[in-house]
């Protein structure tokens, strides 16, 4: 009994419907085991950046001499951008193997483990939307009109790191050595990410590379241009956000329907 | 409407022990030099044939690795069968392991919410059937503890009574009743009646051939992944306690 693909579609998404409340539970459940039995609880997801944010501007502008003008606000507009990105695919990258108890032993859509971590990922990353506010404040950067395209940019980044964080999980279901180059790997992304650094005290191969080929940095360099430079995002950042967004993502999904069949036996 | 729940023609369930075991570079590379190395084939099930009729009761028999809770997976639809095809009209409540959807760093009440979420329930059904679910499981005084720290026959409780809160169309129950004292497997066996009358069809394994005896009218006998027997329970039962 073969489906159509319009069947296919039709059946995923009622049966998504029904195992809303599902998600909206798992979602919930990790934010409250995060901060459970803990003095100050949720405040912690605004507090943690907000510190991070002191020591590094501490360490980079007192002890290295940056010339950065308006340091925490360069740091945190694309440190923010770039731990989304990192956080929520390795979050994802685990979801499938660390619920495998879940999946063998009752009936719920395999997919509904990396979807409920991304989701708390974008809750967190709203508190740090928060944390980032007090930031401008404190340091009079009064946002620009220029704002109103930073949803845009958000929504290229959850695209791509969704269709990320889905190819790592399935990944890690098949090689469980994937967390391990993962890790590795963003010990190199972040120092190639330029969150800390002036893109310009690279050298001009360097920059070209990085501005071409490193999609975590397209969303720190617009996050940065709306945010501390007041202008709008260079167009062809823009495009190249939508178009990794919308690779990945595919790309995603296709791994899904790809390991749906015999994940089970590995999970 | 045809009054047959649950169809299963010619079903086989394949594992490659090859895939299973701990994978390592080391073998790896041996595979890719060695062909029968990367393929090591087990039918769990070999050509299953069974047709189940709603309101039925079942019990499943047979010894440690024959197949028994392959078979409740691929009914689930935990698993899908190799060859042959698994036809099921209705909703089903799995109980494979009891407390299996359990987190054990919610509370007893958060985990009720959850594992009804797991079975499918809205939330308005799990809130209807909250109260129920208490008394049934009587963990009153402990619901706001961490679930970690409940004994086994408490999680055991609490497990079965959100299973069977909501009337599902098949109860499927694997090994449930162990860990619990014999007035609780009373009350258990008295609600799976109760949800039989109500015209659940019930799948039940247990190695405790009174309890089968007691709440199934129809056992299968299964060995090897194959099927030795099939009929009232009475003779199945006999035959298997006979081998």
């Amino acid at each position: 009994m073969e489906l159509t693909f319009k069947q296919k579609v039709q059946l995923t998404v009622t049966n998504g419907l029904k195992y809303m409340p599902l998600l909206k539970n798992l979602i919930s459940r990790d934010l409250k085991k995060k901060y459970r039995q803990s003095l100050l609880g949720y405040a912690w997801c605004v507090l943690n950046p907000l510190m991070v944010m002191i020591i590094m501007t501490i360490v980079f502008s007192r002890m290295f001499h940056n010339k950065i003008q308006n340091y925490p606000v360069y740091l945190f507009a694309g440190r923010m951008m770039y731990t989304f990105v990192t956080g929520c695919a390795g979050h994802m990258l685990t979801s499938i193997t660390e619920n495998g108890k879940l999946m063998r032993k009752t009936r719920v859509p395999y997919y509904i483990f990396p979807l409920a971590s991304m989701g708390s990922s974008v809750v967190n990353f709203l508190f740090q939307l928060i944390a980032f506010a007090l930031v401008l404040i404190f340091t009079g950067t009064f946002p620009s009109y220029h704002v109103v395209l930073f949803p845009v940019v958000c929504l290229e980044m959850f695209l791509f790191t969704f269709g990320l964080g889905s190819l790592l999980g399935v990944c890690q279901v098949y090689v469980r050595d994937t967390k391990y180059i993962y890790t590795v790997f963003t010990t190199a992304w972040f120092y190639l990410s330029v969150l800390f650094y002036p893109l310009t005290s690279l050298t001009l191969t360097m920059q070209r590379l990085i501005r071409n080929f490193n999609p975590a940095y397209y969303f720190v360099e617009m996050s940065r241009d709306i945010f501390l430079y007041h202008q709008w995002p260079r167009p062809m950042m823009l495009l190249r956000g939508g178009v990794v967004g919308v690779v990945f993502a595919v790309l995603g999904l296709w791994a899904y329907s790809r390991a749906k069949k015999n994940m089970i036996l590995y999970v | 409407m045809s009054d047959t729940i649950i169809s299963i023609k010619d079903a086989s369930i394949r594992f490659n022990l090859a895939m299973q075991k701990d994978w390592n570079l080391k073998d790896y590379v041996e595979k890719l030099f060695h062909k029968e190395k990367r393929f090591q084939e087990f039918f769990a099930l070999k050509h299953i044939d069974l047709q189940i009729k709603r309101g039925e009761s079942w019990g499943f028999v047979g010894r440690n690795g024959s197949g028994k809770s392959t078979l409740l997976k691929m009914i689930t639809g935990i698993l899908r069968p190799y060859t042959g095809e698994v036809a099921v009209n209705g909703t089903v409540a799995p109980l494979l392991e009891l407390g299996a959807g359990f987190d054990n760093d919610l509370t007893g009440r958060e985990n009720i919410m959850m594992n009804g979420l797991i079975l499918g329930m809205t939330k308005k059904q799990v809130m209807d059937y909250f109260d129920d679910i208490v008394e049934f499981s009587e963990l009153e005084q402990f619901l706001d503890v961490p679930v970690k720290k409940y004994s086994s026959g408490m999680r055991a409780r609490l497990g079965f009574a959100v299973a069977t809160a909501a009337r599902a169309d098949i109860l499927i129950a694997d090994e449930v009743l162990g860990t619990g004292d014999r007035k609780f497997q009373q009350k258990c066996e008295a609600r799976m009646a109760n949800l039989l009358s109500g015209g659940t069809t019930l799948l039940f394994v247990s190695h405790s051939a009174p309890s089968v005896r007691r709440v199934c009218q129809k056992a299968m006998w299964l060995d090897h992944g194959e099927i030795q027997m099939v009929g009232p329970t009475e003779d199945v039962l006999t035959a298997y306690e006979n081998t």
